[in-house]
């Protein structure tokens, strides 16, 4: 058997495997759309290996490497049909992710095809955007994946804001507005990003904490050192988008944002040493999503008196603490943070819901109150006269008021909280219908 | 490693197939208009895109709380050789030059070459002087990429 007919073998394979587990009558919505991207692409394979012509190494090459990642994306997304997911946070999150990510294409506007599954491990949370350079693929498909284990904690669930990051990312149009308003921001001469060098030589400096210093110094036995340190172990470019996704969680999903990636980061890695060849310092991360979010003045207490104050500076100050007092930590200027800021915001602005919307203190009190009662918080209350009255509650309102009820006098369990605004968030949905009805 | 770990596919020699096809298609209203074509038609497409706005970046990332450790990491990450798309922007430029030469901007060009793959698509036929244009761009993109 030679590679040509190992090839359409497997082809073959991978078509059963497509009609056998992937038939559009199997349930999830969306699947008879990614059917059909499926087939078009089995079809275009096909074609390319019935040609006529002589295949050269690089097309077997390149047929064997499509084949691949078809089977690999169908088995994935046909575990997505699983739905150990939080559904209606799931809901929601598409709404912010499609107005941003449609992408210009053939046949005019493509709103993204999202996919949704759960995986193992915290590290689960990501968003996969199919690539852009040449594939066998007529439209790019979005997974989405979240931890199972975390399946119904949607107060964690922000830091997928992060992720929309990188699936902005993976917009051409969107790319190019955030390396002309916001990399350049962030890369300004006289910062601590100014280049690969500068970034280096900030890394290994010696007023670094003793714990990074340490870490550091543990890839000597690499080879590795300041001097080589991004050429031939880290990716300077790939910090930068990472430190770009945490400004667009924050600018995405606010408070929430600040919180879920404080928390969660802050206990994989207590100290906020941890770098990596794709991430920098955790604790540089942390400082910067912390003073972004005062620059944004999202940590601005309502009035004295208000009822929801005291709750709301418990809940700041609590998340002040993780922040790292050594400069060290502080990698980029007041202007930098608001200016980059801007640019993400000028984006997301244009494409509603995606910013975070403004809070108001006497809505998200309310929000706090009912959660205090131990009810789903959303926009219903009764009207002197008896009447049923709703209102319209942006999710991420809801997500910011179970942070917040953490801090009131007798707050319910994380899991009870967390159930609390995942029904909520579910409820609003149905009232937020129930409004566009005419 | 496990035997799907190899690095074998080429996004030049794909560039180069597509390019190769749609020229084709540019003769063959019937094969523009089948759905097989829209494979091609739309990675063109999706190339001129990245063209048009410089944006090629396009690599695949850890999920944002995947923490790598500095002990026992593999050095030298750095992709080998040049980007994916080095070879891919040049072969554009140098099409861009030979259809257009400086009669329009690089925007104009991606922008009329762009409607032509919309018609090829829906009509299975463009018309002229934007046919000619198209013809020279992708037979010079197949011949700058081979």
């Amino acid at each position: 058997m030679n590679a040509r007919d190992f090839l359409k073998q497997e082809h073959d394979n991978v078509k059963q495997l497509l009609e056998q587990s992937l038939r559009y009558e199997y349930g999830f919505e969306g699947s008879q759309e990614f059917f059909e991207e499926c087939g078009t692409r089995l079809s275009f394979i096909s074609q390319w290996l019935g040609s006529p012509d002589e295949l050269v190494a690089d097309d077997l090459a390149n047929i064997g490497y499509q084949l691949n990642e078809l089977s690999k994306l169908i088995c994935r997304i046909e575990r997505s049909s699983l739905g150990e997911y939080s559904w209606p946070f799931v809901e929601e999150l598409k709404k912010l992710a499609t107005g941003i990510c449609t992408e210009d294409g053939l046949e005019g506007q493509y709103p993204p095809k999202i996919y949704v599954l759960a995986g193992g491990g915290l590290d689960a949370y990501r968003i996969y955007p199919e690539m852009r350079r040449p594939m066998a693929s007529r439209r790019r498909l979005l997974t989405i994946v979240f931890p199972k284990t975390l399946k119904h904690f949607v107060l964690l669930h922000p830091i997928l804001g992060h992720e929309i990051g990188h699936a902005l990312w993976g917009c051409t149009k969107q790319q190019a507005h955030l390396v002309g308003k916001v990399l350049s921001v962030l890369k300004r001469l006289g910062g601590k990003f100014e280049s690969e060098d500068v970034t280096a030589v900030h890394l290994f400096d010696s007023q670094a904490p003793h714990d990074a210093q340490a870490a550091l110094a543990a890839l000597a036995n690499l080879r590795v050192d300041e001097a080589n340190f991004f050429g031939q172990w880290a990716r300077w470019e790939f910090w930068l988008d990472e430190i770009l996704c945490d400004l667009v969680g924050l600018a995405t999903f606010g408070p929430s944002f600040a919180a879920a990636q404080c928390g969660l980061l802050s206990t994989l890695d207590p100290a906020g040493v941890t770098t990596g060849r794709m991430h920098p310092p955790v604790g540089w991360r942390i400082n910067l999503v912390l003073r972004a979010a005062e620059l944004l003045n999202l940590s601005e207490p309502p009035p004295d008196p208000h009822p929801l104050r005291q709750s709301f500076l418990a809940f700041w100050d609590e998340l002040q603490r993780f922040r790292r007092p050594e400069p060290w930590f502080n990698v980029f200027d007041d202007n930098q943070i608001v200016d980059a800021l801007d640019g993400i915001f000028q984006l997301l602005n244009q494409y509603p819901p995606s910013g975070y919307p403004k809070t108001d203190f006497d809505a998200l009190g309310e929000l706090v109150q009912q959660l205090a009662n131990g009810v789903p918080p959303i926009g219903f209350h009764m009207s002197e006269g008896g009447a049923p009255v709703c209102s319209r509650v942006d999710f991420r309102h809801i997500v910011y008021a179970g942070w917040i009820s953490r801090h009131s006098l007798q707050p319910h369990s994380f899991d009870i909280t967390n159930r609390l605004c995942e029904h909520a968030i579910m409820q609003q949905i149905a009232i937020d219908t129930a409004m566009s009805q005419p | 490693m496990s035997i799907s770990s190899y690095q074998v596919h080429s996004s030049g020699a794909l560039a180069r197939r597509f390019a190769s096809l749609v020229a084709s298609y540019m003769d063959d209203p019937t094969a523009a208009k089948s759905e097989t074509a829209k494979v091609p038609l739309e990675n063109v497409y999706r190339m001129l895109e990245m063209f048009r706005y410089d944006a090629f970046a396009d690599d695949s990332r850890l999920g944002v709380l995947a923490l790598e450790t500095l002990e026992g990491d593999r050095p030298a990450s750095r992709e080998r050789g040049s980007p994916w798309h080095t070879s891919i922007a040049q072969a554009l430029d140098s099409a861009l030059m030979a259809a257009y030469g400086a009669q329009k901007s690089k925007e104009e060009a991606v922008v009329e070459l762009q409607d032509s793959l919309r018609r090829l698509a829906v009509e299975g036929a463009v018309d002229e002087p934007n046919a000619q244009h198209a013809r020279t761009f992708f037979s010079t993109l197949r011949a700058s990429l081979a």
